[in-house]
């Protein structure tokens, strides 16, 4: 058992005393209670006395002024036991400096930030982190969202490919995609080479309609449109086989138009302006609706389906695939109309269309000049 | 020393200037030897007077009514208790009562404190007890203030009663002075001294003190310094009347606010100056303004039990992350 000697606060104003005479020399015995040396302030001088039992060991010189509280010497159980490691640990004690990793500033603003301090930290090693460091660390993070690859494209727009778009349909495709938030044109495929390389409402046209595969391949895109509206073989046909390439078709519907509840539509279907999509109507796939189009409620209509701008369809009407309506078409309720066939422009049906039907028109309109 | 060169070059300047206390003469020099010297430099007009405050400072009162510019020193700030009534009754009601016929030119210089292990009756501020009494300035520079000029002219241009005080912690320390320090003299003679601890930018926080807590807060500004805290402390000198345009002016600089002061707490100048503050910051403060004081109770002599009472860097400090977070 060691015990420290030190020197004791004297005088209210002073901080520090004189060390005048050892009354027990260095090394020799020394009993509790007995006078170990003299010390000696501006105003009294005074016997400093052993708590301990045990060899005093001298740690200052006659004559060295020592600071209040500062241990001036060492009572050990044997003459020569070892207390270097206690005296080293209280100079330890004495001069403690702590290690900032952060300055208080930083603390404050992390914690109001939510920044974890600690990673900070270890990211800078070498120095005190500060409030510009938590402030640079909570910057939002931006990354190409076109390097992600994932099949699950989350919060970032659907990429849409258009396919046939190197006409007056792909321009009012990208139209409408520029007015909603959830889509966003990649690209255009046109078989027209005197178009590649150029762009459409600045979206490039990359390449034949063929190119699709590859860039599905790629995952440059995760949805493709057909724009083609005047030939619904083609239109079919260009569906069929991209879809058997596992290709997916985006449904692109211009903001304009409502679609009411219990509307189930399948895929590729491309929906101009304007529209009304009644209550429980269901529209298969790639069809395309001209603007102000009004397919009413429990109307059924197959896939691969044109109708030009106007038409409309009566309630609980049954419409087969690839019906090529004109414009203004009226369809009178509970009507069906079959596979295959050809609507003209302005005509009111009034009865049920076979499969493979075109309807002719009797128009008495007489043309003639002015009076 | 600051506050004996202002002593001399009053006592040069005009011969009407005398000095009374206990024990000012040579060799002594006076308690904490403030007019070491002087008795020997201007014979007769240093004067060591009996252990009787409220005598010496009825004598003052009538030199003063007689065209003499005297000082009073009271050797411990406690003792001003022992002359309260000529402060009270006698030194700041003449004037008034004589209808501004007479004029009662007079310093009373009483140190201030603790922090010294002096014990209940040597270590307080007693300066709060004559606050807001009408005819007496109470001014307290801090180790900011360039205290013997200020000293100077409640001597020499002051006709008031003035009531110096001063703190016994920063009679060794030598005038502090920085770059990013500025003055302003609402108060003619009695300026109030800001320093800052930023070179650019705003205050995060205000501090308002005076006195021996210039001690603390030098250091403790350049501590939050290192933690990036931006902080503006603000030392009027007078503490009544209050500089409060200056106050305000910084207080609108931010809108958090911290007032300390070594006096207990209760009915002390921090509640008048947060009052004031209020009243002309209402809506622009972003907290409440934190006051800090010592605790309503008797000062003890030994020194870790005397801090535990007293305002301290630490204590300050801690108010101030308060506020921050």
């Amino acid at each position: 058992m060691t015990t420290v000697v030190r020197m004791p606060s004297l005088n209210a104003n002073e901080d520090q005393a004189v060390i005048v005479d050892w009354r027990i020399d260095d090394g020799a015995p020394v009993n509790r209670g007995e006078e170990v040396c003299i010390v000696e302030t501006t105003k009294v001088t005074y016997e400093v006395v052993a708590e301990a039992d045990g060899f005093l060991r001298h740690l200052v010189e006659i004559g060295q002024v020592v600071k209040n509280n500062q241990s001036i010497a060492m009572i050990t159980a044997t003459p020569d036991e070892d207390y270097a490691v206690l005296l080293a640990s209280l100079e330890k004690t004495e001069s403690v400096t702590t290690d900032r990793r952060w300055t208080k500033k930083a603390e404050l603003v992390a914690k109001k930030l939510g920044v974890d301090m600690s990673i900070l930290a270890a990211k800078f090693p070498d120095r005190v982190i500060t409030e510009a460091d938590v402030l640079a660390s909570n910057k939002p993070v931006f990354e190409g969202r076109d390097l992600v690859e994932d099949a699950y494209p989350g919060l970032r727009p659907q990429r849409i490919l258009l396919i046939g778009a190197g006409a007056g349909g792909g321009f009012v495709t990208l139209d409408v995609i520029s007015r909603v938030q959830h889509q966003r044109a990649v690209g255009i495929l046109d078989n027209n080479v005197a178009l590649h390389g150029k762009t459409m409402m600045g979206v490039p046209i990359l390449g034949p309609n063929s190119m699709a595969a590859e860039f599905w391949e790629k995952r440059v895109f995760d949805a493709a449109i057909i724009c083609i509206t005047a030939n619904i073989a083609d239109r079919a046909a260009i569906f069929e086989d991209m879809r058997a390439k596992g290709i997916r078709f985006a449904n692109v519907i211009d903001p304009s138009t409502i679609v009411k509840n219990y509307v189930s539509m399948g895929e590729g279907n491309l929906i101009m302006g304007n529209g009304y999509l009644a209550p429980s109507c269901v529209l298969g796939d790639n069809n395309f609706l001209a603007s102000h189009v009004c397919i009413e409620h429990h109307t059924k209509v197959g896939s691969h389906c044109t109708f030009g701008p106007r038409s409309t369809t009566a309630g609980a009407v049954t419409i087969g695939d690839r019906v090529k309506f004109g414009m203004g078409v009226l369809v009178e309720p509970y009507l069906a109309i079959g596979d295959n066939c050809l609507i003209p422009s302005g005509c009111v049906l009034t009865n049920n269309i076979p499969p493979n039907s075109v309807v002719k028109m009797q128009f008495s309109q007489t043309i003639k000049a002015r009076d | 020393m600051e506050l004996q060169l202002g002593l001399a070059e009053a006592l040069t300047a005009n011969e009407k200037v005398v000095v009374l206390g206990e024990d000012l003469v040579d060799p002594y020099g006076g308690a904490f030897k403030v007019t070491k010297g002087l008795s020997t430099r201007f014979p007769g007009r240093v004067i060591s007077t009996p252990i009787c405050e409220g005598g010496f400072t009825g004598v003052a009162v009538g030199m003063a009514l007689r065209g003499f510019r005297p000082v009073v020193e009271i050797m411990f700030g406690d003792f001003l208790t022992l002359c309260a009534d000529q402060i009270v009754n006698h030194m700041t009601k003449f004037p008034g009562m004589f209808n501004g016929q007479v004029k009662v030119p007079l310093v009373i210089r009483t140190p201030m404190g603790g922090g010294r292990g002096y014990g209940a009756t040597h270590s307080q501020s007693l300066e709060k007890m004559f606050l807001g009494l009408p005819g007496i300035k109470v001014v307290a520079p801090s180790h900011v203030h360039a205290a013997g000029d200020i000293l100077q002219y409640a001597i020499l241009a002051d006709d008031d009663p003035v009531l110096f005080i001063e703190n016994k912690l920063l009679y060794p320390l030598d005038r502090y002075a920085h770059v990013l320090m500025e003055q302003s003299a609402e108060i003619p003679g009695y300026p109030t001294v800001a320093l800052r601890n930023f070179g650019s930018g705003q205050p995060d926080v205000i501090v308002i003190s005076y006195g021996g807590l210039s001690r603390e807060l030098v250091p403790l500004l350049e501590k939050l310094r290192s933690d990036e805290l931006n902080v503006t402390a603000v030392f009027p000198s007078s503490l009544w009347p209050v500089p409060i345009k200056t106050l305000v002016r910084y207080g609108a600089q931010c809108g958090r606010l911290v007032i300390c002061e070594e006096g207990t707490t209760g009915f002390n100048w921090g509640s008048e100056v947060a009052v004031l503050l209020y009243d002309a910051l209402r809506g622009n403060l972003l907290a409440p303004i934190t006051r800090l004081a010592a605790a309503s109770q008797v000062i003890p002599a030994a020194r870790q039990l005397e801090m535990e009472v007293l305002v301290t860097a630490g204590k300050i400090e801690n108010a101030i992350w308060e506020l921050m977070s």
